[in-house]
């Protein structure tokens, strides 16, 4: 098997277990509590707080892609109507929505409410308006403004204002009121859940590094969908002791690494193991990337409404490519990294239209070299491997002609 | 096609093919602001002591922009960028990208990183049109873009020098609609390139245009046209391809709901008040695009509602292939007409469709809607 090329982790069933009673408990414990599908951007720790259960169709369609059912979820939102050229999360948790019986676990539970904050992109909106369509649920759009220049003062009161009417709408929607002192206390699990998160990222400044990207991808998953829930917080600290025990014996997370590398986008969760194991075989090991550090930003202490509005909005997807320029570079720096690699992902444009761009630039500033390969996150009906191979290979030597 | 009134001895769709080639030396005293998006605030750029040019779409071959854009992007985003790489815009001062998609989002930071040779500014407006959080935002980003526009290019923009320019924009808007209440003796290209040019020209000359073109037509009724009642829905129509063929093939086209139509001119400025309020106000009372959310007004209501006051028999849907926004309300639109009965074709434009298939598929629509199905 492929995976057999990875050491895995000890903590790999403690994930296993904490993702499924995560799914468990919202079909089937939730002990009246409403259920809120939401965006993996939106302040997750206001509903936590209110007693509200949440489910992330970003994380189901990424494990459908991952099971290889989400081409033919894909498939089901198309005959609907929807274009094959739309992102393939919301056509595969369209697709599920439409057609359950032919998805995994029959499914997400139906929505009581829905929360989408476009601070990761516009496709969010358009999604959950189709999802508040077909349900008939009502839907809260959280708008967080782009920041193409410096976050303004008016961009946080206007999101703060936001904020408190999110509340008044869950008031209204669930009948549940908003308990503060538990909102931060909820707050400080999540930062601390972000900062164990950041600390487990920065240990693969190692060398060898202890964690490969796929690594990273499947670990991800509670900081998303259990930030400021204890159990995600235990978790990250088991996994933490592992990773620091992989460092102080220099065990690496690939045999022999020879190349340290940046991945730039989500993952190609279809062919996750298969498509690195491409670079595995070339000694290449992915120390860093940029997707799952979007979760490693904590909420500023203080009050908590102003501090979730400023953190939700900097995301760096909510920020100019320039931004994303000086972050690569200063990763680069920090991960002693010597290549990068971009997925030019079709269903991610605010992620992916201006990586050609940043990738010139990254380089100017860095001298180091990139690689972009088009292909998708969800939809394995667009991954071509042999001329990927072919230039995986080709960018291999490029390294290695450097070294 | 002869255009009815020429613009300064020079055919009206000849120079929508090709605007911005000799627009210094047409309009020597002026100073050209581009745009690419129906919300950019034209009255602010214009008090400014600029002439807004639309930026759209060209054809010709892609060599630049390849290398800037992948291809998933839309064919707006690599043609303007081509154009832009090419130098084909350098006689603008200026371009203003306004947030609405996610690709217009992307294109202003790569403008910026492939140093276009003019400043390239941004308006993040809010994606939510309602409420009254989100009116305030909107009122200070209007004004932080009066002062990015003093400080980049040391001008005074003057309350009064708005309200100044408020009310050429309120006459385009509503000789548009006189124009497009016309629209029975007129054919569908001459409506397109009359509100067409109307982007490119600076807006006192296109006011002098309309208004002599209406004042020319007849004021008895003619016989109206006949002919199948075409709606267009979509984002951008910059090619008279469609118009064109809706003439030929004996349909009409008796309104639109575009980016590059009705959309650009549905509401009026308040002239009365403080100058950006009036501004602010009429973004939430517009007609939205597909990328805003304005749960209050339903795009489904609106089109049905131009549906039954138009008299339309058939609704084209006229689509860029990558258009997210567009292709998102596609199933809840088109759901719409299924259960009110209404006919319609989707027309996706990308590089790959070519004006033949184009014209065969709009042909069996239009001869489908002629014999009463």
């Amino acid at each position: 098997m492929a995976e057999k090329r990875y050491k895995k982790l000890k903590t790999a069933a403690e994930l296993q277990q904490l993702m499924q009673w995560h799914y468990a408990s919202a079909r089937y414990l939730r002990l009246g509590r409403p259920l809120a599908w939401v965006t993996s951007g939106a302040p997750v720790e206001i509903l936590r707080a209110m007693q509200i259960a949440v489910l992330y169709p970003e994380n189901y369609t990424a494990l459908c892609g991952a099971r290889h059912l989400a081409s033919s979820l894909c498939q089901v939102a198309e005959a609907h109507g929807y274009s094959q050229d739309l992102c393939s999360y919301a056509r595969t948790d369209l697709g599920s929505a439409f057609d359950p019986a032919h998805a995994p676990m029959q499914g997400l539970p139906k929505p009581d409410l829905l929360i989408a904050c476009n601070n990761i992109c516009g496709t969010v909106v358009k999604w959950y308006e189709a999802l508040a369509g077909y349900y008939h649920v009502p839907l809260f759009v959280l708008d967080t403004p782009f920041v193409h220049d410096q976050l303004q003062d008016s961009t946080l009161y206007y999101v703060v204002a936001q904020l408190e009417e999110l509340i008044r709408f869950i008031e209204r929607a669930t009948g549940h009121r908003l308990d503060k002192a538990r909102l931060s206390k909820i707050a400080h699990v999540s930062n601390e859940t972000t900062r164990v998160w950041g600390e487990i990222r920065a240990l693969c400044k190692a060398r060898p590094s202890p964690l490969n990207a796929p690594d990273l991808f499947v670990n991800m998953a509670p900081i998303v969908v259990l930030r400021g829930a204890n159990s995600a917080l235990r978790f990250y600290r088991h996994l933490q002791a592992e990773v620091e025990q992989r460092v102080r014996l220099k065990v690496g997370a690939i045999p022999e690494e020879k190349h340290r590398l940046l991945w730039d986008n989500i993952a190609i969760w279809h062919h996750l193991y298969r498509f690195y194991n491409l670079f595995v075989d070339h000694g290449a090991c992915f120390v860093v990337d940029t997707y799952t550090g979007g979760w490693a930003h904590a909420v500023p202490e203080g009050e908590p409404l102003p501090g979730i509005a400023q953190a939700y909005t900097s995301i760096f997807l909510n920020q100019s490519l320039q931004y994303r320029v000086e972050w690569m570079a200063s990763l680069i720096r920090e991960y002693g990294v010597d290549g990068f690699v971009m997925h030019c992902n079709r269903s991610c444009k605010p992620y992916s239209l201006g990586q050609y761009a940043v990738r010139r630039a990254v380089m100017e500033r860095t001298g180091v070299p990139g690689l972009v390969i088009e292909s998708d996150q969800c939809d394995a009906r667009t991954y071509a491997e042999e001329p990927i191979r072919t230039r995986i290979q080709a960018f291999i030597e490029t390294l290695e002609a450097r070294t | 096609m002869q255009s009815p009134l020429p613009l300064a001895d020079s055919d009206l769709l000849a120079w929508i093919a090709d605007p911005y080639r000799e627009w210094s030396q047409r309009f020597p005293r002026r100073r050209a602001f581009g745009y690419l998006c129906t919300y950019a605030p034209l009255e602010l750029l214009h008090a400014a002591g600029f002439a807004p040019v639309r930026i759209m779409q060209s054809s010709g071959v892609l060599a630049l922009a390849e290398a800037h854009l992948p291809t998933f992007s839309c064919a707006l985003a690599r043609t303007t960028t081509e154009q832009m790489l090419r130098g084909k815009l350098d006689f603008l001062d200026g371009v203003l990208f306004t947030h609405t998609c996610d690709t217009l989002q992307c294109l202003a930071d790569i403008w910026r990183l492939a140093a276009a040779r003019f400043p390239v500014l941004t308006f993040s407006l809010p994606t939510v049109l309602e409420g009254e959080a989100a009116r305030i935002y909107l009122l200070a980003e209007l004004q932080r873009l009066v002062d990015t526009l003093e400080a980049t290019f040391g001008v005074r923009i003057t309350p009064n020098q708005v309200r100044a320019s408020i009310a050429p924009y309120n006459l385009q808007r509503r000789l548009l609609a006189e124009l497009y209440a016309r629209v029975e003796h007129l054919s569908a290209l001459q409506v397109w390139s009359l509100s067409t040019v109307g982007m490119l020209l600076p807006v006192e000359e296109h006011n002098a245009l309309l208004q002599r073109f209406l004042d020319s037509l007849p004021k008895a009724t003619r016989h109206p046209r006949s002919g199948p009642a075409l709606l267009a829905v979509g984002a951008i129509v910059d090619d008279p391809l469609v118009p064109r063929l809706i003439d030929e093939l004996g349909a009409r086209l008796v309104s639109d709901d575009l980016c590059t139509g009705s959309r650009c001119w549905d509401t009026l400025v308040d002239e009365e008040g403080d100058p950006l309020s009036a501004l602010a106000n009429r973004y939430v009372r517009r007609a939205p695009c597909p990328a805003k959310h304005a749960p209050g007004q339903s795009r489904e209501e609106r089109l049905l509602g131009l549906v039954r006051t138009k008299g339309v028999q058939g609704v084209l849907f006229v689509q860029l292939k990558f258009c997210d926004p567009h292709a998102f309300d596609y199933v809840p639109l088109s759901q719409a007409l299924d259960a009110a009965g209404v006919p319609h074709l989707l027309l996706e434009s990308d590089a790959s469709v070519s004006a033949g298939q184009v014209r065969t598929r709009l042909q069996a629509f239009v001869e489908m809607l002629g014999s009463g199905r």
